[in-house]
């Protein structure tokens, strides 16, 4: 038997370089984030969870072009249009529902959108108890 | 007849063919706005100028008529160029408003700019203001969208009759408008919704409703009155969202009345039965054991003129089988016969199909048959009833409501709740107009295909469906099969439906000849 | 609520339609009616009038917003209308509206509190030798400056106001008048006066004497050219005329006179009309017609009246009616206000505004002289072509062309405006150098002033430089130099204009007038005149050059008339010749004139403009 094979055949001191990786470990810096006593700060761009913005007025920026849920590869949107109640606006949105559990996140709503009316924000907490509460419905979706 | 050559193409024309028109029957696309094939050319808009022989500068090809040995030149770049510089032009005023606007998707000014120029403009001066306001009943006008093309001003002149609209103020002020306190307001008004190009013309009713390029377009023919105007409708998840027209020389030119427009809202009623009272077997044990008691000509049939060719031909079929007398035909005419000074007729007979009841029946029977039937009942002869009705709001005789309560058995198969198909005993809910396949007969004689458009309520079924299902029950039919081979059955049997199927009827029907054998009346 | 017409309103405006082939084209008159008798157009009228010819109230409503003279119910008793456009703009006009706006308290557009005043700003006026303009209500006031003007107004505030006609004058020169050469003298409008120098006898002759085939020959032998802008020989224009068509001709007068710089007409309206008369007899004569038409324009409402009169005492002496001059003859002259277009002195868009629509000008082909009128084949010659014809029959052919050159024979009546010493109407033969006519004749420039740019014809017409003023002023030799004779209306630009502030007066001239059925022209005028705005008032761009001459471009040769081609002739000169001053502009983002307090015109206000 050659010396190389030999060697590998003996188990001890690959264990013993794998308790050596893992004793460095032990005492290095920890990636872990205590969740949710510790937030983690989701990085610059990061698309979580839908908002519509509001103007300057506080009236919903959104006029209902649908670009969104033609956009939408996913087909999560759900927008019935409407008229506007205010005198220099035409269309808004009677009924905007996202599906956020259809929704893969990838933002081409928010790219859509000649009004910037639509954003992904860092929310990455999407938890929920039932199917029915993510659906996101216009109310909610402006008062996030 | 002169010949002309487009793009280097030799090809025949009629004397005194406009350029533009020429182009496109030879199936040449040359950009337009103001044409109109339904209405006298203005050329205003200047898209359509292409290079003809005869002309040194461009010419608008929608005013200039063909002559011997002209040659027309719808492609190069200075065509291009100047099409790039109307759109340009259209464009400097023009507001912002795809997000916005309902026209979005079917708009002739986005589809033009999409494939002449690039979408960027150097226009950064204040755009000019035009109101936004309604004109009448049915209609909005968006004046900052309008390009001033007067194609719905020349509606109202020559094919209405009606001259409510006109172009106001100067230059690049114009915009269209209607004069004070007479608004747009004749029964063709919405036909200037479909012509206008642009969103500037819009129907309240249709306002936001639905985006074109999510909903389907499904051809089809209205069943308002019996002149059968073709017709598109558009539908979103299953709900008729609005009907435009559709072009056909033979029967509406190029327009449609607004009432046929509207006539869908009955389609989504909360009226519409959609739960069956007892089946088809009921019925057709219960009309059998009425024939077994009484004899033949105890059960009696009314039928609409609502109803397909195909659902016709089934019924008689039916009665046949229940040895029924001729049926009561009902029917629905409202005030009269009005033609409009462009040629476009509204029929006073409200239904779509009578010209075939008539074929079947005779026209005494659609005169006088549902009276009789009325007599029969109150004489005791006739003891049981099959009611196959499609009119929306059907206008039942007073003494026919009275009649029917001494009935022993009522079979109604209708789409509406109403006294009838309270009274009945069995209940069959059948499909409107837009939910089955079929064809109808014109007042014309003229046999067009209707198309299934939305779904049907979930109780509901094909009345061809039901129809076949009975007549199988009674022995007298071997199988259930689709409309399109009952229409193939129809065509065996009645001479002037001969040679004819669906793929024929196509996208405008064809005209029927004279039948050749007698009238097929009664048993 | 329906407006109750009087049953001798009914009757005239029946009157009315009778002189037309149909009933329609007495609607711009008919509105007329509804001024005179109730002080305004209001929409009761309307509806009213639309009921009695038979045409849809929309139809009216759409005719009367598209003219700019008639009255509206919002407006005040006194309708004070200043001239804008550029010869008068040359001479102060804008300060003058802009003078009144601060005196009454109201801006352009605006009726004062007590419903006494509106002042408007309006387009030339046809007076320019009398600049600065002002139109109250119907009547002409001649060189307005501010004194004058406060003057008006407190005469009319206290009753005191009368309108007057303003005097006529002609500047003289070593060239003996012959067009013009009676119109000062006292009553030369009536027909008696006209008589007693030979006046009608022209006519009497051809009509009873010659074929109308000969008529046309000789009138083309003369090499007569037309004198409303387009030059194009009158004699062939007739020839055009199918003699052997079944339908009725029609003879037109255009007295449409708008072209800014223009006024030669308005004098031989007012001051010798038989003449016009006359001359409409011999063309009428000569295409068969037996309905003659003049379209007057509607600010010359005393030139209407001096015409109405001078056709009733012609057709009181037998000269027309049934029997002209006692021959099977018969014509009848009709005088038709406009209301307020200059495309309306389009030929094509005078036409659709006679029929009673608004003046939309129609593609040519086909040729009025073949369809025109109704379908009828139409002549539609100008007031002083005509009035040429009478001299042509009277002294032969050989006589007219001992004036002028070869190609252009004949005299002219120049209109010499702006910045010269004797500003008027100036009758020279053809083919004079144009520096004779501005230093020689006209006295040259103001005390201290050198000559900058001349428009020779019209404001459609290219303009020249001082480098250029040696061309001879006819037809061909402009047509040669890249710009035209157009109407003769010769406006001159001193040392102190600021030709980016007369161009943009130019473009808001044609952007106010583009009657706005074809895109290019409807859009590309507004364009060029709000980038002009722009570059006047400090917020131009390098760019907005390349974008003014480009969007010319776009817009010539494109459309259904010439009224773009007319925008962008002079636009693309004047930026060409006088790019440097342009791009000082630019470069120093306001006026360098008015920064030095040097230019006699202010800038529009776009804000309130009247439309």
């Amino acid at each position: 038997m050659k010396m190389g094979k030999f060697k590998m055949r003996l188990y001890l001191p690959a264990v013993a370089k794998g308790l050596w990786v893992t004793m460095r470990r032990f005492f290095s810096r920890k990636e872990t984030v205590e969740y949710p006593d510790q937030a983690k700060v989701p990085r610059k761009g990061y698309r979580g969870e839908h908002r519509l913005k509001k103007d300057e007025q506080g009236r919903m920026k959104c006029v209902a072009c649908f670009m969104c849920q033609t956009a939408c590869p996913a087909e999560c949107i759900e927008i019935v249009a409407g008229p506007s109640p205010w005198p220099d606006r035409d269309k808004i949105p009677v009924t905007f529902n996202i599906d956020m559990l259809k929704c893969i996140y990838c933002g081409m709503c928010e790219e859509a959108c000649p009004c910037d009316a639509i954003e992904l924000t860092p929310t990455y907490n999407i938890v929920a108890t039932s199917r029915a509460d993510k659906i996101y419905d216009l109310h909610k979706l402006l008062s996030r | 007849m002169p010949k002309v050559k487009i793009n280097g193409k030799e090809v025949e024309v009629a004397p005194g063919t406009l350029a533009l028109k020429a182009c496109l029957e030879a199936g040449v696309f040359v950009p337009h706005y103001c044409y109109h094939p339904g209405l006298t050319p203005a050329g205003n808009c200047r898209m359509c100028l292409v290079k003809v022989s005869n002309s040194r500068k461009l010419e608008a090809s929608c005013m200039y008529p063909c002559t011997d040995h002209l040659e027309i030149t719808t492609e190069g770049p200075d065509i291009d160029k100047a099409r790039r510089d109307v759109l340009e032009f259209l464009l400097i005023n023009h507001p912002l408003d795809c997000p916005i606007c309902d026209k979005s998707g079917e708009c002739a000014l986005q589809d033009y700019t999409y494939t002449y120029r690039r979408g960027v403009s150097r226009f950064v001066e204040p755009k000019n203001i035009r109101p936004t306001k309604d004109l009448g009943p049915n209609i909005k006008i968006w004046g900052n969208r309008c390009i001033v093309c007067t194609r719905c001003v020349r509606f109202c002149e020559e094919i209405s009759g009606t001259g409510e609209l006109c172009v106001v103020n100067r230059g690049d002020h114009a915009v269209v408008d209607v004069f004070p306190g007479v608004p747009i307001d004749n029964p063709l008004s919405l036909n200037v919704v479909d012509i206008c190009p642009v969103g500037a013309l819009i129907d309240k009713n249709f306002l936001y409703s639905a985006r074109v390029w999510f909903a389907q377009e499904t051809k089809t023919v209205c069943a308002t009155c019996s002149r059968g105007c073709n017709a598109l409708v558009t539908s979103l998840d299953g709900r008729i969202k609005r009907i435009v027209a559709r072009p056909n020389a033979a029967v509406n030119q190029y327009w449609m009345c607004d009432e046929g427009r509207r006539n869908f809202e009955y389609v989504a009623s909360k009226r519409r039965l959609d739960s069956r009272r007892g089946t088809f077997e009921e019925m057709t044990s219960a009309a059998r054991a009425i024939v077994k008691r009484y004899g033949s000509g105890s059960v009696g049939g009314v039928v609409s003129t609502y109803q397909t060719v195909e659902e016709m031909h089934l019924f008689a079929k039916l009665m046949k089988a229940l040895e029924a007398p001729a049926p009561g035909i009902l029917t629905a005419e409202r005030g009269a016969r009005q033609v409009f000074p462009g040629g476009f007729v509204i029929e006073a007979d409200k239904t779509p199909n009578r010209a075939f009841a008539v074929r079947l029946w005779g026209e005494a029977s659609v005169q006088d048959g549902l009276a009789r039937v009325v007599t029969d009942i109150d004489g005791g002869r006739i003891k049981g009833l099959i009611v196959l009705n499609g009119i929306p709001h059907p206008p039942w005789p007073q003494a026919f409501l009275a009649a029917m309560e001494k009935l022993e058995f009522l079979a109604v198969i209708d789409i509406l709740q109403s006294p009838v198909s309270d009274r009945a005993s069995v209940v069959l809910p059948g499909t409107a107009w837009a939910e089955k396949d079929g064809v109808f007969v014109n007042v014309d004689r003229r046999a067009q295909r209707i198309h299934c458009v939305v779904p049907p309520p979930a109780g509901a079924r094909l009345e061809v469906d039901t129809l076949q299902m009975a007549l199988v029950a009674l022995g007298a039919r071997q199988a259930v099969v689709s409309a399109e081979t009952v229409f193939g059955e129809c065509a065996r049997e009645y001479s002037e439906f001969a040679g004819l199927d669906y793929a024929k009827l196509g996208e405008h029907g064809v005209g029927l000849p004279e039948a050749t054998e007698s009238v097929s009346a009664a048993p | 609520m329906s407006l109750q017409l009087t049953q001798g309103f009914i009757n005239e405006l029946e009157a009315l339609c009778a002189r037309y082939p149909k009933r329609e084209a007495a609607l711009l008159p008919a509105l007329r009616l509804l001024e005179q008798e109730f002080g305004s157009v209001t929409e009761e009228g309307m509806a009213a009038v639309a009921k009695r010819i038979g045409v849809s109230p929309a139809k009216v409503y759409g005719v009367f917003t598209f003219y700019t003279h008639y009255r509206r119910p919002t407006d005040g008793k006194y309708l004070l209308q200043v001239c804008a456009t550029l010869p008068c703009a040359l001479r102060g006009g804008l300060d003058l509206a802009g003078h009144l706006g601060n005196r009454l308290g109201i801006r352009p557009g605006e009726t004062t509190p007590d419903g006494l005043f509106t002042l408007k700003k309006v387009e030339c006026l046809a007076n320019c030798d009398k600049a600065p303009c002002l139109q109250v209500n119907d009547d002409y006031v001649d060189v307005v400056n501010p004194e004058t003007a406060d003057e008006i107004v407190e005469r009319i505030r206290s009753g005191t106001w009368k309108p007057e006609l303003p005097p006529y004058s002609i500047p003289t020169t070593k060239y003996e008048p012959i067009l013009l050469k009676h119109v000062l003298e006292r009553d030369s409008f009536t027909v008696d006066h006209y008589l007693a120098r030979g006046g009608y006898k022209q006519a009497e002759r051809v009509i009873r004497t010659m074929k109308p085939a000969e008529v046309i020959e000789l009138v083309k032998q003369s090499g007569l050219r037309g004198r409303g802008g387009a030059g194009f020989p009158t004699g062939m224009k007739w020839g055009f005329v199918p003699a052997a068509s079944p339908k009725p001709k029609y003879l037109i007068c255009n007295d449409d006179e708008s072209e800014p710089g223009t006024f030669k007409d308005k004098m031989l309206t007012e001051r010798d009309p038989h003449r016009v008369i006359e001359g409409i007899l011999i063309a009428a004569w000569a295409i068969q017609s037996h309905s003659a038409y003049v379209y007057i324009r509607g600010e010359f409402g005393y030139g209407a009246q001096v015409l109405r009169r001078a056709v009733d005492e012609a057709a009181a002496k037998g000269f027309l009616g049934a029997k002209c001059f006692g021959a099977d003859y018969r014509l009848d002259v009709t005088v038709h206000r406009g209301a307020g277009a200059y495309i309306c002195g389009e030929e094509t868009g005078l036409i659709t505004s006679l029929e009673g629509n608004r003046g939309y000008p129609k593609i040519k082909p086909p040729f009025p002289a073949v369809e025109g009128f109704f379908r009828s084949p139409t002549i539609v010659n100008n007031v002083e072509t005509l009035a040429c014809l009478p001299l042509i029959l009277g002294n032969g052919i050989d006589w007219f062309r001992k004036f002028g050159t070869e190609k252009s024979p004949g005299t002219k009546i120049f209109c010499l405006c702006g910045h010269v010493q004797r500003p008027g109407l100036y009758e020279l033969p053809l083919g004079l150098p144009l520096r004779e006519m501005i230093y020689d004749l006209a006295g040259g420039l103001p005390e201290g002033r050198a000559l900058k740019a001349v428009i020779p014809g019209g404001s459609s017409a290219a303009v020249l430089t001082v480098d250029e003023v040696d061309v001879k002023m006819d037809f061909d030799s402009l047509a040669a130099a890249k710009t035209m004779l157009g109407s003769g209306g010769v406006i001159v630009m001193d040392d102190r204009t600021c030709m980016v502030e007369a161009l943009w007066n130019i473009l808001r001239f044609y952007h106010h007038e583009s009657c706005g059925q074809c895109t290019p022209c409807r859009e590309g005028t507004g364009w060029l005149d709000k980038i002009l705005a722009r570059l006047e008032t400090g917020r131009g761009r390098p760019e907005d050059l390349g974008i003014v001459l480009e969007v010319c471009d776009e817009m010539v040769g494109r459309t259904i008339c010439v009224l773009a081609d007319a925008a962008a002739m002079p636009a693309k000169s004047i930026v060409q010749k006088f790019r440097p001053e342009f791009e000082a502009h630019v470069a120093q983002q306001g006026c360098p004139f008015k920064k030095n307090g040097q230019t006699r015109t202010v800038p529009v206000e776009l804000a309130a403009e009247n439309r």
